[in-house]
């Protein structure tokens, strides 16, 4: 039952009662499966509560005789006198619709109630109940304008979610918000990887969780998902789960799990269809953030060394020098300077200079750690972030570096030189908290001992808190 | 202000809020507007609100303890403390915080106003005619036989040796859950990361309690109240209850729910929720203070046969000649499993029960297919579980 339908009913058990004062009353529907009838409303005592007892009608004769003859009966038990009137809704929307309803009055002082009582029921409740089909009328309605207004809600967050910085999670809250479902998750397909890998999800309480670590091979039978993402239904409906495979055109994108296993509460067809219709939608959005998210990422690499740009750098800079100053922890910068680097272009052309810079950046990326981050901060400047470092890890880690770079061969035989040049790197090294607590003078501190070193022959490392004074 | 109750076979408890936020309304000036609510009707309420905001919740909300970790983790419940300051020191039995928190934390997000433990209650006189020992030594095993001998004795129509006491008029997890603790601890690991429903013991166990019904020792489906209950009509010698309420009737012992080698008894607890979207903060302080007293639960309690919360209030709630029979089951007692997953755990289960004893009564029950579906169950709470 509804809850407007419970409401209803519960409006015309109170009429009844004050027109015809009755005292107790119990509301019956029968539910079609296996002979069984259940009260979902009592009256006692001028208290009208929801209910739910079951009740088998085969052993119940007075049950069973009202549903089957649609006649009024009255029956006692002991001092319990009940009154059965049986009330056949025929909705005009549909037939499931169809509900068969018995309101039994109730009394239990030994007095009978006569046919005379029942007929008087039976009059009253046609009259109350005349608009009850009105309910499946307004429901339609209701459902038709929200429906309408998730559409185009939905059509406009499919499109703004490629302009987001998180566009993935703004489109899933936009969904969770409108359909309300216990659990979204969402996959997309890595073609070079051949793997379904999951994105995110997210639960009623709008939570977005990570799910990247779920990755499932696109092969069939390791899983429901694969096995119907390699299938060619475009939906698959069980009572609580929805599988909605993403296609642009017939090619597959990725998959959009809803389910409601937890408050196992069955989706609505309304919704299903609206699923569905959007499908592609979601699809295109998926492979539209994917492509912004691949461009965005690209404009934050230096084309010729392949390291993060200065833009990136500043960003992570301050994100690192925050979580150091908030967890208490070090921090390090590498300055590095290739020595004679203008020289090298002078004389053998800027495409040297561009494989010194190239050789010199492999070079970094072999030799640095996963957590730390290089960046082409200009030119031939280079800086390494060393987070959670201190100065003693930094210079270790310089030297390692100055003598890797030592080993760089240029090939200069275009230009009739036979021998290869070598090259050699200054560095300065800042350190938090111990050169400055300060985000603007940890920069410039490393560049200053970045200074002394080439104005003291070069090819070195140098700790700005070891420069003599 | 709104509250939110559930339905019980029992009118007294719907008179006793009714007075109370009548008594609350005359002494205060506050009118709070009362509901009741069937355990499907809320359920559905509370995930219709994720839907549809607008529509919200009551300011106030009974549920059934175990319930309080899963509207916690959906974000609908407010600590106690920030309603009820003193929370922390209330007089109340300690295995009931079990179900007052969430999960294995701390802090309370839900307040029992009163509690239940099931045991068996007889008929003296019935049960003087078929056996000649005391009931409170009898085992599990004997139960069956003490039933069957009590059917051919009393071989009349309608006769059931054992009432059915539940509302819904089946049999539902929480009846049969005692009988799984003479096996196992319950239903969940006692880590709550699994489920032990693919036992062999639990499994037989279950199936063992539905056969109560397929050999008519215990009635379904069929409706149980005031003058036409079973027990009061003796038509039946015995009832499993979790109400004490049918203590007063005379002729009515009382002892364990059988198995006199399991070493706990099960209890749950009705609990008060408050919605954490309410606007009405300051008149549910005002309120709870003036309503969490051991006086009003006391009256609520004794209304209704359950148990106060209040430790203090324990003597009473029962006759003397009870009184140290009930204070051994709360000495005991464990509480049904209070985690997010639980309760839908526990509607897969009572659906599958619901559509098990429609089978029963209809002569089509197939063992192999409720074992199947026990298995089914299992899987999908354990992938609830992972993903939650």
């Amino acid at each position: 039952m509804k809850e407007k339908e419970i409401d209803f009913i519960k409006k015309v058990i109170l009429d009844l009662s004050k027109e015809l004062s009755l005292k107790n009353l119990t509301v019956f529907e029968y539910i079609n499966s296996g002979g069984i009838i259940k009260a979902f409303l009592r009256y006692r005592f001028d208290t009208i509560s929801e209910h739910c007892e079951y009740v088998w009608i085969k052993s119940n004769k007075d049950f069973f005789s009202s549903i089957e003859s649609g006649a009024e009966y009255v029956t006692k038990q002991g001092k319990c006198v009940f009154g059965y009137v049986p009330y056949l809704f025929k909705s005009p929307v549909s037939k499931e619709r169809e509900k068969k309803f018995i309101f039994r009055i109730e009394r239990f002082d030994g007095k009978k109630f006569t046919q005379r009582d029942l007929k008087k029921v039976k009059t009253s409740l046609e009259r109350e109940m005349k608009d009850f089909y009105l309910i499946d009328f307004e429901e339609i309605k209701e459902s038709y304008w929200r429906n309408l207004n998730i559409a185009a809600s939905l059509g406009r967050i499919f499109a703004k979610s490629v302009r987001e910085k998180e566009g993935f999670k703004f489109m899933m809250r936009g969904l969770e918000s409108f359909f309300g479902f216990d659990r979204i998750r969402l996959y997309r397909i890595d073609e070079q990887k051949n793997i379904l890998c999951g994105i995110y999800s997210i639960d009623r309480t709008t939570r977005i969780n990570d799910i990247s670590h779920d990755t499932i091979p696109m092969k069939s039978g390791l899983s429901t998902l694969t096995d119907i993402l390699l299938g060619d239904e475009d939906i698959v409906c069980r009572e609580y789960i929805i599988y909605l495979p993403l296609k642009i055109d017939y090619s597959k994108v990725g998959m959009l799990v809803v389910d409601n296993l937890l408050s196992r509460v069955i989706i609505k067809k309304s919704h299903i269809e609206l699923l569905k219709s959007f499908s592609s939608l979601i699809a295109l959005a998926i492979e539209n953030i994917i492509l912004f998210e691949k461009i965005q990422e690209m404009s934050m690499y230096d084309d010729l060394t392949q390291l993060p740009i200065r833009r990136y750098f500043n960003q992570r800079f301050q994100e690192e020098f925050y979580r150091a100053s908030r967890f208490n922890q070090r921090l390090s910068l590498i300055w590095i300077d290739v020595d004679y680097f203008k020289e090298i272009n002078d004389s053998f052309g800027h495409q040297v200079g561009d494989v010194v810079l190239k050789e010199i950046s492999q070079c970094i990326l072999r030799t640095i750690r996963k957590i730390d981050f290089p960046c082409r901060y200009g030119g031939d400047e280079i800086i390494i972030l060393l987070p959670q470092s201190g100065k003693e890890h930094a210079i270790g880690l310089a030297r390692r570096l100055s003598e890797e770079i030592k080993r760089i061969k240029i090939d200069v035989s275009n230009f009739g030189i036979s021998k290869d040049i070598t090259l050699t790197a200054s560095m300065g090294i800042s350190s938090y908290p111990d050169d400055t607590k300060n985000l603007d003078e940890l920069l410039s501190r490393g560049d200053e001992a970045l200074y002394w070193v080439k104005s003291h022959g070069k090819n070195g490392v140098m700790a700005y808190s070891d420069i003599p004074k | 202000m709104k509250m939110w109750i559930l339905n019980d076979y029992n009118h007294l408890k719907y008179s006793f809020f009714k007075d109370l936020i009548n008594d609350y309304s005359k002494e205060k000036g506050v009118n709070i507007e009362l509901d009741i609510k069937s355990r499907e009707t809320l359920w559905n309420d509370i995930f219709a609100f994720f839907e549809h905001p607008d529509e919200k919740l009551a300011d106030i909300i009974e549920i059934p303890h175990q319930w309080t970790s899963l509207v916690t983790k959906l974000g609908l419940s407010l600590p106690i403390d920030l309603i009820f300051e003193d929370c922390e020191t209330l007089k109340i039995f300690d295995f009931l915080k079990k179900g007052m928190v969430f999960e294995s934390t701390q802090r309370f997000f839900s307040i029992p106003i009163y509690f239940e433990i099931p045991a068996l209650y007889y008929r003296k006189d019935m049960l003087s005619k078929v056996i000649r020992c005391e009931i409170s030594q009898i085992k599990w095993d004997d139960f069956f036989d003490l039933c069957d001998k009590l059917l051919k004795k009393f071989n009349k129509k309608d006769y059931y040796p054992l009432d059915n006491t539940n509302i819904n008029g089946y049999i539902t997890s929480d009846d049969i859950l005692v009988s799984v603790m003479n096996k196992t601890q319950g239903y969940f690991s006692s880590d709550n990361t699994s489920l032990n429903i693919h036992k062999e013991e639990v499994i037989s166990t279950i199936v063992e309690y539905l056969s109560l019904a397929r050999k008519k020792y215990i009635p379904l489906f069929e409706e149980n109240f005031y003058d036409i209950g079973f027990t009061k009509r003796g038509l039946s010698s015995m009832a499993f209850s979790f109400r004490s309420d049918l203590i007063d009737m005379d002729n009515i012992g009382v002892t364990r729910f059988p198995d006199i080698m399991r070493k706990n008894e099960l209890a749950r607890s009705f609990n008060f929720f408050f919605f954490s979207a309410t606007q009405n903060i300051d008149i549910l302080k005002d309120f709870f203070k003036w309503f969490y007293t051991p006086s009003n639960l006391y009256k609520l309690s004794k209304g209704i046969g359950t148990f106060s919360p209040f430790y203090d209030e324990l003597d009473k709630l029962f006759p003397k000649k009870d009184f140290d029979f009930f204070k051994s089951l709360t000495s005991n007692a464990v509480m049904i499993s209070n985690n997010v997953v639980y309760p839908s755990f526990e509607k897969m289960m009572d659906e599958a029960l619901k559509r098990a004893c429609i089978k029963i009564v209809n002569n089509e029950f197939d063992e192999m297919e409720f074992k199947n579906n026990l298995l089914e169950i299992k899987g999908l709470s354990e992938y609830l579980i992972v993903s939650y």
